[in-house]
């Protein structure tokens, strides 16, 4: 994409503001990692996330993660400047482990979401969407804050993702942002996703006050 | 015994805080929401109170609110993820007397506790 490229979907950004959404999403997944570190006491690693914004028919062709298969994720809903959701979501061998980790039970103790450990993996989801839309606010003076997570058992992404975009406003979200990445502790993987689900108005909120603030300070966004 | 109010909506949130807060002499209430925690503080008067911001049927800067019109000398320490400056000073306006950013760490809470404990 070159720069000043006009986009489909009316969408108007550089690669300039693209990179700078990109890093405060990249921001808010690696609070995963500080979250789950703070919270054990121990060193998580996590590779770079990997962060992409598609329209939302094209996140089916993400091959790193199968999001065809179950998996349990936590949504947050957005609210004030920047509307939309957040979602996070775990492959369920990856959540009964951070769950194992918070909880500090020994691997393989949990195989299924008790209250305790669905209330601790929701409490990763809200900081992580939090965290987020602290980095958003930073960057942007854009005030948006997170409503109290909600938590899905056990669904294939896409189908909370239908879910999730059934429920959006009328202008609707017709792109997503997506990072994926792999935390590490051990030498044990866990596996994760990050959603970022702006309305079509937000997302185009956004990209005005990054033009806007790129403009001011001379180009440099 | 002094004694704590943890209002949080997260179940694991609270069993750490109160935790964290019997290791370190306190009698811990819960309460796992704004309404919740303006009933509970009414009725039993705590020394201290944690109070999450981002919770459901009311929320916690509604429920400062409310605690400060029962007892406008309640000390309240905000516990949240968000820290959005326009959010920080809405609480503080309201008449929080700190703000602790999650995730919390339990020398960062029991230093805000010590420093309230000597007003």
């Amino acid at each position: 994409m070159k720069e000043g490229t006009v986009i489909q979907d009316k969408f108007d950004y550089t690669d300039k503001e693209l990179n700078l959404l990109k890093t405060i999403l990249a921001r808010g997944m690696e609070s995963v990692a500080k979250v789950v570190s703070d919270m054990i006491g121990q060193e998580i690693n996590m590779k770079v996330p990997e962060v992409y914004l598609m329209s939302y028919d094209e996140i089916t062709r993400i091959h790193t993660y199968d999001i065809d298969e179950p998996a349990i994720g936590v949504q947050v809903e957005m609210s004030g400047s920047v509307q939309g959701h957040v979602a996070l979501f775990f492959p369920p061998a990856s959540a009964y482990y951070v769950i194992d980790l918070l909880l500090g039970n020994e691997r393989g103790t949990s195989s299924h979401l008790t209250d305790m450990g669905g209330s601790a993996l929701s409490e990763i989801g809200n900081l992580a969407g939090s965290f987020f839309l602290n980095y958003l606010a930073e960057a942007t003076n854009l005030s948006a804050l997170p409503s109290p997570p909600v938590l899905n058992g056990s669904a294939e992404v896409t189908r909370e993702l239908q879910g999730i975009l059934g429920h959006s406003d009328k202008s609707g979200c017709s792109k997503a942002f997506v990072a994926q990445t792999v935390l590490s502790y051990r030498a044990e993987s866990i596996d994760a996703m990050f959603f970022i689900l702006p309305t079509h108005e937000s997302l185009a909120t956004i990209l005005e006050v990054l033009k806007k603030s790129g403009r001011e300070s001379g180009g440099e966004v | 015994m002094p004694r704590a109010l943890v209002v949080d909506d997260a179940a694991f949130i609270r069993l750490r805080t109160r935790k964290l807060l019997e290791e370190n002499g306190y009698e811990v209430e819960e309460a796992q929401n704004g309404e919740e925690a303006i009933r509970k503080y009414s009725e039993t008067s705590p020394d201290l109170v944690l109070l999450d911001i981002t919770m459901p049927v009311m929320d916690g800067i509604t429920a400062l609110k409310g605690i400060k019109q029962i007892d406008p000398k309640a000390k309240v320490i905000m516990c949240t993820a968000v820290g959005q400056q326009s959010l920080v000073i809405e609480a503080i306006k309201a008449g929080a007397n700190d703000y602790l950013l999650k995730p919390l760490d339990p020398e960062k809470v029991l230093a805000a506790i010590k420093k309230l404990a000597g007003k």
